[in-house]
């Protein structure tokens, strides 16, 4: 088994999952990333794996391939996401199944196969993506948003399941960040959005970074089934 | 894999969960031990951590990326859990399917 502690990212190719991956890398982490697509990061300590995160066979044979190669997985950060922007009466059904598929399917179907492998090594970290969308009920954001309720819920029910292995599980909820995911979000909705945080500011990936690195840090141990917003949003 | 081989890595995977055993391991593990339920080895938490460590151990001998508790086997009528005949039978037909 390697010494090197081991850190699993999902949408890392861009965004704030790449942002994570180089922030671990830099901690001395080895990393393995997934996207649909490849990924141009090169690093001695980054492995990248093209997988749709709500394919049960490659979620299978990615974590086959830590195991047999690092033995070990000290955390998971469940980063995969896609937001879906649109009245509800306007939102056709196979948008809804794909921001399911990839928001809820996906966190849940790593986080299982995560924890087959951190149990192992007597614990880990799992961190989920929530979004400020689900206390602020934003309209526009019904599937997005009721994605994100459930993964908020399955990082409740995980963090008890996994809870006798060592296991935390927890979840950022990041306000709007400048990233591919809110660019097609009119201007004037932001500006409303941002007005009712606390903190009426976008959000930036150092931001998320350090809830990230509270949740990994050794002395979080006793902390789990926890959301924790940014911006002030409650 | 070959059904016995399957039969030795159940019986080799038991063995490191005897802690996890309530009444304890059993003086021998053979086809009929019932892992569930009455007189069976484990309690509910106990199976699902064992199940899960099988699976992984099944599919790093095999060369396999079978899921053990798939939707079939926990709809199943008589659960394939219920022994260690059952489910060594279980694993065979899930690799051959693979």
């Amino acid at each position: 088994m390697s010494e090197q502690r081991t850190a699993m990212v999902t949408g890392a190719r861009k965004g704030i999952g790449r942002h994570l991956v180089e922030h671990l890398l830099a901690s001395g982490w080895h990393v393995t990333g997934c996207s649909r697509k490849a990924s141009e990061l090169r690093h001695d300590n980054y492995t990248h794996f093209e997988a749709d995160v709500s394919d049960e066979k490659a979620a299978k044979t990615l974590f086959k391939s830590i195991r047999k190669g690092a033995g070990r997985l000290d955390a998971l950060i469940n980063n995969a996401g896609i937001a879906g922007m649109n009245h509800a009466l306007l939102t056709p059904m196979d948008a809804v199944e794909r921001v399911l598929r990839t928001n809820v399917m996906g966190t849940f179907l790593y986080s299982r196969e995560a924890a087959k492998l951190m149990k192992r090594g007597g614990g880990g970290r799992i961190v989920n993506f929530s979004t400020v969308a689900v206390p602020m009920a934003l309209e526009g954001e019904a599937a997005y948003a009721a994605s994100k309720a459930a993964v908020e819920s399955l990082t409740r029910v995980l963090a008890r399941e996994f809870g006798s292995f060592g296991i935390t599980v927890n979840a950022v909820g990041p306000t709007p960040i400048d990233t591919d995911l809110i660019r097609a979000v009119p201007e004037d909705k932001i500006r409303g959005l941002l007005s009712r945080q606390a903190l009426p500011r976008l959000g930036e990936y150092a931001d998320v970074t350090n809830v990230v690195d509270f949740f990994l840090r050794p002395e979080s141990a006793f902390v789990t089934g926890q959301v924790i917003y940014l911006g002030g949003v409650s | 894999m070959e059904r016995h081989d399957l039969l030795r890595l159940v019986q080799d995977t038991l063995d490191d969960f005897a802690s996890m055993m309530p009444d304890g391991p059993p003086d021998t593990l053979d086809e009929s031990t019932a892992l569930f339920g009455p007189g069976g080895l484990f309690d509910s938490i106990g199976l699902v951590t064992f199940l899960a460590d099988l699976e992984e151990q099944v599919n790093d001998e095999a060369d396999a990326v079978i899921t053990v508790a798939d939707e079939r086997a926990l709809s199943a009528e008589k659960s394939p859990f219920r022994s260690i005949a059952s489910l060594v039978d279980h694993l065979a037909a899930r690799l051959t399917e693979e």
